[in-house]
């Protein structure tokens, strides 16, 4: 059963390396990138195990390709998988490697469109380190891809609402001038909105209406959870993993 | 969870009872696959391709799977609290019959 699920995501992998490849016209560079990341996501070796196996074949890329938009990802592969430094609970080693990475990164990439796996990346740098480089990436991005990114990541480090219950500045922009930018299937808009207006425990205690969920099936088709009223319903939170 | 929800579904395929999962895999397509090749015949919300899903996260879900188990009057219970198998039971036997 885990086999076919490996195999099942190994199909994915490359179904999407061969979708990339040809918005690329097939640059065979990012195609070397794209066997690379799918076999260390195939790779069965425990994570840090894979890591260290992988990371020559990484840094070898990187050399021989600087300055070009696959070495950018193969860069941001490095700063991700940092996290594996981490000794016990103390993240000093991962916040030290992962900080030069990411200002080496924007010195020759400051207009890739990649850019926003930093704040997917993010828990690989320390609070400080996170607001100059999102701050810094407001700066000098032309995409606003990755502003809204920024700002995401920005807005997640105070709380989600100031004192006078207005949304923080970097939520306020996400859920205006950014908000049908997507964040992969969805918009910074949605997520924002969500950010701004969470249930509560009590919302969601026993006794309470269960909240209405309006979205979508597997198929893009529109779904309510109202929809199942009259039936008893297990409401599920789940993923393939 | 997957041998327990196909249960679940078997026993309560002609009472008032459903499964409803808000899932948080990558894409649309990654969801066809699973729930073709796990034979999950219930529907899910698509949300939005992550963890961070705008679903999950006005439920305020750290953690998967998390159930919540709610009453044919649309009410929250704490059956995610006690025994589920049990909870559900009771309640679907408390489900008026149909007029």
């Amino acid at each position: 059963m885990r086999a076919t699920v490996l195999f099942g995501v190994l199909l994915l992998l490359l179904y999407c390396a061969a979708a990339r490849g040809q918005d690329t016209k097939a640059d065979p560079v990012q195609q070397q990138l794209d066997a690379l990341l799918a076999a260390h996501e195939a790779s069965e070796l425990a994570y840090a195990d894979a890591y260290r196996a992988f990371l020559p074949r990484f840094e070898k890329f990187i050399e021989e390709h600087r300055g070009s938009e696959p070495e950018a990802r193969a860069t941001l592969w490095l700063i991700q998988q940092t996290w594996w430094l981490r000794e016990g609970n103390s993240m000093e080693k991962v916040n030290g490697a992962a900080m030069p990475l990411a200002e080496d990164l924007l010195k020759r990439h400051a207009d890739s469109p990649q850019l926003d796996l930093l704040v997917e990346y993010k828990y690989n740098f320390s609070r400080e380190q996170r607001e100059t480089l999102f701050n810094r990436l407001l700066e000098i991005s032309p995409h606003a891809s990755v502003k809204a990114a920024a700002h995401f990541g920005l807005a997640q480090g105070s709380p989600a609402r100031d004192e006078d219950g207005s949304p923080n500045e970097h939520f306020a922009l996400l859920t205006t001038e950014f908000a049908k930018v997507k964040w992969r299937e969805t918009t910074y808009g949605a997520i924002a909105d969500a950010y701004l207006n969470p249930l509560s425990p009590a919302d969601l205690a026993p006794g309470k209406p269960a909240p209405e969920i309006e979205g979508i099936d597997h198929n893009g088709n529109p779904m309510k959870l109202s929809d199942y009223r009259g039936k008893v319903v297990l409401l599920d939170f789940w993923g393939d993993w | 969870m997957y041998p327990h929800e196909r249960s679940l579904v078997q026993k309560y395929e002609n009472k008032p009872f459903a499964i409803v999962g808000v899932n948080s895999d990558p894409t649309p397509e990654f969801l066809r696959t699973v729930m073709k090749e796990k034979d999950l015949t219930w529907p899910s919300f698509f949300d939005g391709g992550g963890t961070g899903g705008p679903i999950a996260t006005r439920w305020g879900v750290r953690g998967w799977p998390t159930v919540y188990v709610i009453d044919h009057n649309g009410i929250i219970t704490d059956g995610h609290r006690g025994n589920l198998d049990e909870v559900i039971e009771r309640l679907v036997n408390e489900v008026p019959p149909a007029k």
